[in-house]
This record gives C-alpha cells, sequence and structure tokens, in this order.
C-alpha cells in the first residue's frame, strides 16, 4: 500500500519575515517625525496654535481630562454603546442572514428592501432617531444598529449562499438533517464572511455611537469633540480624536485575535 | 473466481429498466440527457460507465442516490424503488469534497457523527490508516497535496460503511501517478468488504482495472451500447502490469473499438 508518497503541499509561510525590531524603531521615527514637524509648525509661528493645537497642548489637555476624570468616564461611555451596539446588531444580522439563506422566498421578496436600506446614508437617520429614542444611549445603539445590522445580514447572506455543493450534496446523502446542514455546514462554511462583516461592523458601530454623541449627548468621546470644538478648544478635539483612534485600535486588535482562533483553518490566517 | 456466469446469477443490487433523462431548462429546448438505460449492477460488483463527455453518466449516479428524479424508467436498489434521497451509498467526486474548516479526521468522523455513533473517531483513526494517513489526522484541506485531500474522500466514504458507491470520476482531477496509486489503493480497501461499486470514468485502464463489467455508453443522449465483463482474476494485478498484459490489450482494444465511434461523434 501506497503510503507518504505524494509529496505534501509547501509551507505557506515564506521567508518574507521581516526583523520585528527594525519594523517598531522604523514606525516610532516615522510617529516622531510627524509629531516633531507639527510641534516645529506651531513653534516658530507658521500656523497659530488655535487651529491646529500642537503635541505639547494635546499632552496637557489630555492629562487634565485624565486627572477631572472626564477622559476616563467618556471612554468607558462610548465603548459600552459601541459594544452594546455591535453585539445586538451582529447577532441579529447573523440571525437573520441565515434565516433568509433558508428562505428563497423570503430573501426574493425583501432583496429590494434590503439593498434600499442598505444603500440608504444611515447616518441621515441619527436626527429622527434622537428625535425618538432621546440623548440617552438608546438612541446611540438604535444610530449604530441601522449600520451594523446590514452589514451582518448582507455579509452571512452571502456567505450562506456560496457554500461548496458538493461539500452539500455529501452532508445530504450521509443524512444530515437541516438542523445539522446549518450548524455543520452552512454556518462554519460561512464563517470567514461573518468576519469579513464583524470586521467592519464594529468599525461602523463606533462610527455609529460617535455620530449620535456628536448630534446630541451630554456623554462620550463624540460628545468631547463636539463640546471642545463648540468652545473653539482644539487641543480637547484632537484629544478626543487620539483616544477614538486608540479604542477603534483596540477594537479591531481584539477582532483579529478572535478571528485567528476562530478561522484556525482558513489558509491565509494560519500562514500570517 | 468472478467469472462472467456467475456475475450474471448475482442478485442485481442496482436495477435501471428503461430510464430516461429529461432536462427541461427555463426558456430553452429540453435535452434528452439518458434514453432507454437499461442496465444491472450484480451485488458486490464494480460496474463502470465509460462514455463520450456529456453522455449522463453523472446523471446516471444521481439517480441511482435519489438525488434526482427519472423522467421515466424504474430505478430500484435491493428491488425497491429509489424515492428519495438515500443514506446508504457513498458518493465521490473528481472534486475531494473536504470541509476546509474540519481536519482530516473530523472530515471523515462527519458521517459518523451525523448517525450518532459513539466511537467515530476509533473508526476514523482506523480507516485514515487505511489510506495512508495517520500522521495527518490534525491537518486542514490547505495542509494536504491533491492526493491526499482525494484519500481523505476515501476514508470518509469508506467510514459509514454504505452498502452502494456511488463514484464519479473520483480520481480524474489528479496526476497521473497519484491517480495509479489512488486506484490501487481504492480497490485494496474495497477488497475487505466488497461493497457494491458504480463508477463513472473516461479513463479506461482505469475502468478496466477496477471493473468487473464496463458499460458503454453513447453519445448524448447516452444509451447503452455494450455491456463488457471484466474476467481478470482478483486481486488485481497493480494497474502498470495489469496494463502490459496480453489480455488486457485484448479488452482494452474491444472497449475502444465500441468507444471510439461514439467520442468521434462527439467532434
Amino acid at each position: 500500500m501506497a503510503a507518504d508518497t505524494d509529496l505534501m503541499a509547501p509551507d505557506a509561510a515564506g521567508d518574507g519575515a521581516l526583523d520585528r525590531r527594525r519594523v517598531i524603531l522604523a514606525r516610532i521615527a516615522v510617529i516622531g517625525a510627524i509629531l516633531g514637524l507639527w510641534q516645529l509648525v506651531v513653534a516658530v509661528g507658521l500656523v497659530d496654535p488655535f487651529w491646529i493645537s500642537a503635541p505639547t497642548l494635546i499632552v496637557q489637555e489630555l492629562w487634565h481630562l485624565v486627572e477631572s476624570g472626564n477622559l476616563l468616564s467618556d471612554v468607558a461611555v462610548t465603548v459600552y454603546e459601541a459594544l452594546i451596539a455591535f453585539v445586538v446588531s451582529s447577532a441579529l444580522g447573523i440571525i437573520c442572514g441565515l434565516l433568509l439563506a433558508r428562505s428563497p422566498f423570503w430573501d426574493e421578496v425583501l432583496a429590494p428592501l434590503v439593498l434600499a436600506l442598505n444603500s440608504l446614508p444611515r447616518v441621515a437617520l441619527a436626527p429622527l432617531i434622537i428625535l425618538w429614542f432621546g440623548i440617552g444611549v438608546l438612541a446611540k445603539v438604535v444610530t449604530a444598529f441601522t449600520l451594523v445590522f446590514f452589514i451582518l445580514l448582507v455579509n452571512t447572506l452571502g456567505g450562506a449562499k456560496n457554500v461548496d455543493n458538493d461539500i452539500l450534496t455529501i452532508a445530504r446523502l450521509m443524512g444530515a438533517s437541516e438542523r445539522d446542514i446549518l450548524w455543520k455546514v452552512t454556518f462554519p462554511s460561512a464563517l470567514p464572511w461573518i468576519f469579513a462583516g464583524l470586521n467592519l461592523g464594529l468599525t461602523y458601530s463606533l462610527l455609529g455611537v460617535i455620530v449620535a454623541e456628536i448630534l446630541a449627548s451630554n456623554h462620550g468621546l463624540g460628545y468631547l469633540i463636539a463640546a471642545s470644538a463648540a468652545s473653539f478648544n482644539t487641543a480637547g478635539v484632537f484629544a478626543g480624536l487620539i483616544m477614538l483612534a486608540v479604542v477603534a485600535w483596540l477594537f479591531s486588535l481584539m477582532m483579529r485575535k478572535i478571528e485567528a482562533r476562530l478561522l484556525r483553518w482558513k489558509p491565509s490566517l494560519t500562514s500570517a | 473466481m468472478p467469472d462472467p456466469a456467475t456475475i450474471a446469477k448475482t442478485p442485481a443490487k442496482i436495477h435501471l429498466a428503461d430510464v430516461g433523462i429529461v432536462f427541461r431548462p427555463r426558456d430553452r429546448e429540453p435535452v434528452v440527457a439518458v434514453s432507454d438505460f437499461t442496465f444491472d449492477v450484480p451485488e458486490g460488483a464494480i460496474v463502470t460507465i465509460v462514455g463520450p463527455s456529456g453522455c449522463g453518466k453523472s446523471t446516471v449516479l444521481n439517480i441511482v442516490s435519489g438525488l434526482m428524479r427519472p423522467s421515466k424508467g424504474v430505478v430500484e436498489v435491493d428491488g425497491r424503488r429509489v424515492t428519495g434521497i438515500r443514506h446508504d451509498v457513498g458518493y465521490m467526486f473528481a472534486r475531494d469534497g473536504m470541509m476546509p474548516w474540519r481536519t482530516a479526521i473530523e472530515n471523515v468522523t462527519f458521517g459518523l457523527e451525523i448517525r450518532g455513533v459513539a466511537n467515530r473517531r476509533e473508526i476514523a483513526r482506523e480507516w485514515l490508516r487505511r489510506v495512508g494517513l495517520e500522521r495527518f489526522e490534525g491537518h486542514y484541506r490547505h495542509e494536504l497535496s491533491q492526493g491526499m485531500r482525494q484519500r481523505v474522500a476515501v476514508a470518509r466514504t469508506f467510514a459509514t460503511e454504505p452498502d452502494i458507491l456511488l463514484m464519479d470520476e473520483p480520481f480524474g482531477a489528479l496526476d497521473s501517478q497519484t491517480r495509479l496509486l489512488l486506484q490501487e489503493l481504492f480497490l485494496g480497501v474495497w477488497e475487505r468488504n466488497k461493497r457494491t461499486v458504480l463508477f463513472v470514468t473516461h479513463d479506461l485502464h482505469e475502468a478496466i482495472f477496477l471493473s468487473d463489467i464496463v458499460m458503454v455508453s453513447t453519445n448524448r443522449p447516452g444509451r447503452v451500447k455494450s455491456i463488457i465483463p471484466i474476467p481478470l482474476p482478483r486481486p488485481r494485478l497493480p494497474p502498470a502490469e495489469l496494463a502490459v498484459a496480453p489480455e488486457f490489450r485484448d479488452i482494452y482494444s474491444r472497449i475502444w473499438t465500441d468507444l471510439k465511434d461514439e467520442v468521434r461523434k462527439f467532434d
């Protein structure tokens, strides 16, 4: 009997591994150069700090905000709202996507509606949502929901409709029930699509929450940015933006960790 | 000894009588894929259908599995009409059909899991050993070569111990050396319990090496052109040795004579 005669697929990880230390050093240098240039432009009086503030002023402002405890509470409010909106909208989007994939009739009926709603710039709904739900957490969650839900719905539906036909045939012939097909075939097969949606959804969840906060609220990073701008405090605006960037970066880091765990079987991820 | 006389007396596992299959695509003329198809697959035999591309070979497998209904005629397994999807058949395609999100061993356990077999991991491990993949049970699809994926498919197909194996050019996508190895491997595994096999290929070497009976199909619409018993002793010689045996060459030229007119019509 022939054992190991055929060749193994070549290892996907090539020899392109970069020197991590050099990358990190270069990264610090680039950021340092940008900050240095910024500070310099303001220091020599080329641009008034009223418009663009300055790194030192922003650090002062951040320190001030940390001391007063406002920064932490604003970050906490925004993260809390964005995560709730993300979890609820994603869960509903995935469930509805899987349901629609199982019912070609309703998929056909609802397709134009989904398309229309999905192409509408949903941020335009924010004023209406604030009118309906007030300036509390709910209005933020609903604004983000209108963005995130459709992303997950469309991606899940796309993934669920793209299951390999051979695999479906084999599963059916082996006696798999509709339930088995859904959980053991359709769902895992759609998972890469779902994750693409989740990555996008997390960013949009933050976007929806921030927009709603900017429009009407008295907490959160969006509020911090809007309130600072209203009182001509440019350093405060930048402080808010920097914290927002940090939050967004941590979010995407978290998603990538989860994705790498759940999609171990994807060639691109295991070799990364 | 599998001489034609004993095979003829064995009861038919699969029985097709006067089967016709017509596809009716929307906005286009109906296409008659198969017409007046009548043949028997004896229990425990390997029967291969060879024919030009597009002669409805795969369609015949689909109606035996119950995935598709014939437009006319009768399809029976064990003397009973096929009315819906059968769960006692194993199906293999040219593509491996591996689930990329499951490891090799999890692909083999799939069918057993569906049936709630408790010791499925041991059974799957044993099948992986028989196809020579015991060291690769934790590998995912992208970590395996084409040939290894097809071995997983062989293990997966046999693991649920199906009564009937339906094989649609299962080694067709492999390079020629790997194909020879897998044909030999498949036959070795099959010898252990001799399930009924209905095989489709256009590789005549493969057909003769594996089969008890070769059935030549005409060009579309596919009809049974000739039924040729293969009286070569089992266990068979390895394909490379068999190919130079004089009796092999006689059978080969006989099948090719029937087939070549049909292939030519296609041009």
